[in-house]
């Protein structure tokens, strides 16, 4: 139960975060402003804890209940069988698809909360910088994107001699919203065909290209 | 109940009814109207860092989104119109959406291919490789365009691999999913080796290095002096007769009364030359690598 929770609170987006913990800071302070005796003094901390506690156990609850868990979940399946002319050995293979992954983590996070830093380690190149200009345009105009209950099917269809590039055709499947500021403007369950280039990074893969295709 | 009652009531009724439906032909319609005034038709054919349009019909005011990769673009609109979509705004390949909002939003997405390729990553491997090896050199070549997008129809890449005047590679390769690649066994000799992808006009060039390989007929010649014996060897070559670079180690042992000595000397100018104390009838053997060389004799007297 406890691993449970912890799971779901890992997904707790950075801005709902930070918001317990100024809720969490409020508190605090309001405790900070009274000036009781010693032992008022402790037992205010200790019932200020627990309330501060309760605030963010409370706020999370919220959000567990609001957004289900499998919205945010990103599910991908790779096959590597078709890849050549080097094999992808299998340390690679779980290596990619977790740095993939992690990828569109990061850009669903990007793209709906406009963080512009969640993208600077998974991707580079053309990716990062056609990225970067989606955040800022969408800060520009006050609009935001959601990439809800993603699904990628993913297929390496070359994998360099020397190792040092693979390409990868994904077939996904996602909800797109956009919205304007809280107004949705687009809600799409859409099928979308990427080609990806991925090289490798010092102790990760990094993807280099993120182009959609009208088919593979 | 009477005839006569019945017809008014049922008349009543009818003329209800007639109302009723006018009034839901009247609301169907409107809905139509307001559907029609939004209506929007995205380009059917679109290429990266050209503008192109959106026709819209009906009439009014709205605002457009254009979202897609490296664009969130929002902007107001005059409906009836063809809406042009700026070059800057379609530098990005890939798959664009477009909304249209007045009192509801309706859209339409398409796709912006990739422009002409402009640039040529070539990725070679090894930057230095031994000669005569088995697919030793490979090379990897992706087609981009001026803006960047992955050109995957990019057609046919010219491999040219020559080392010094002679050809050691021709060859075309039709690029899939805008990769094209080659392998190939390294040249005989020894130097640079110049590697060049090409598609079209565009091209791009590498250097490899091609080095000797391991040596091969290691020969050498000693004599005695008075504490000890000096041997070194004749030049060292690779089997294909390239010399083998300077500070490669070669190995002389000598075997005499007394038991084994090992002597490491790295080759200078060519030849590598080892100072071994001795006495007596003493053998030496030569290696380098994998490499062995012939045995000398020496005796005690010489």
């Amino acid at each position: 139960m406890i691993a449970l929770a912890t799971l779901h609170i890992t997904m707790i987006p950075t801005s709902l975060l930070t918001a317990m913990n100024t809720v969490a800071m409020a508190v605090s302070s309001a405790r900070r402003r009274r000036v009781p005796s010693i032992g008022s003094s402790l037992r205010s901390h200790a019932s200020s804890r627990i309330i501060s506690r309760m605030t963010a156990l409370l706020a999370a609850s919220l959000f567990l209940f609001c957004v289900p868990r499998s919205k945010a979940a990103v599910n991908v399946d790779m096959n590597v069988r078709h890849a050549g002319p080097r094999a992808v050995e299998a340390l690679t293979e779980r290596g990619i698809l977790r740095d993939y992954r992690i990828a569109w983590i990061s850009l669903a996070h990007a793209l709906e909360f406009n963080a512009a830093d969640a993208l600077s380690g998974p991707f580079v190149s053309t990716a990062r910088d056609t990225l970067m200009s989606n955040v800022s345009s969408q800060q520009r105009f006050g609009l935001s994107t959601r990439y809800l209950n993603q699904n990628h099917k993913v297929e390496a269809v070359y994998y360099a001699p020397e190792g040092d590039v693979i390409e990868l055709h994904d077939e996904a499947d996602y909800e797109l919203q956009i919205l304007d500021g809280g107004k949705m403007i687009h809600d799409e369950h859409v099928v979308m065909h990427y080609v990806v280039l991925m090289t490798p990074a010092a102790d990760h893969w990094v993807v280099r290209q993120l182009q959609a295709v009208p088919q593979f | 109940m009477s005839w006569s009652i019945n017809t008014a009531w049922a008349n009543r009724r009818m003329r209800l009814l007639f109302h009723a439906c006018l009034g839901i032909a009247a609301v169907v319609g409107v809905a139509r109207g307001v559907c029609a005034a939004q209506d929007l038709r995205a380009p059917s054919a679109a290429t990266a860092g050209e503008p192109a349009t959106i026709s819209t019909t009906g009439g009014g005011r709205a605002t457009l989104y254009l979202v897609g990769p490296g664009v969130s673009n929002k902007s107001d609109v005059s409906l009836g119109n063809e809406i042009p979509l700026r070059a800057q705004d379609l530098r990005d390949a890939g798959q664009y959406f477009a909304i249209l909002c007045s009192d509801i939003c309706h859209s339409a997405s398409f796709y912006v291919s990739p422009a002409m390729p402009a640039d040529l990553a070539f990725l070679v491997h090894p930057s230095r490789v031994p000669v005569a090896q088995s697919d030793a050199v490979s090379g990897v070549a992706l087609a981009f365009d001026q803006f960047g997008n992955l050109v995957l129809d990019s057609g046919t890449v010219n491999f040219q691999l020559t080392a010094g005047k002679a050809s050691l590679l021709s060859q075309s390769v039709r690029a899939h999913d805008g990769i094209a690649w080659f392998r190939t066994t390294s040249g005989k000799t020894a130097g640079p080796l110049q590697v060049v992808a090409s598609i079209g006009q565009l091209s791009a060039r590498r250097n490899v290095q091609e080095v000797a390989s391991e040596p091969c007929n290691l020969r050498i010649t000693g004599q005695r002096t008075k504490d000890g014996l000096v041997v070194e060897t004749e030049p060292v070559h690779d089997c294909g007769g390239n010399p083998v670079p300077d500070g490669t180690i070669v190995s002389f042992t000598a075997t005499d009364a007394s038991g084994k000595s090992t002597v490491d000397a790295p080759i200078k100018r060519g030849v590598a030359r080892a100072e071994i104390a001795a006495s007596g009838p003493v053998v030496v053997s030569v290696a380098s690598g994998v490499a062995m060389g012939n045995e000398l004799r020496i005796g005690g007297g010489q």
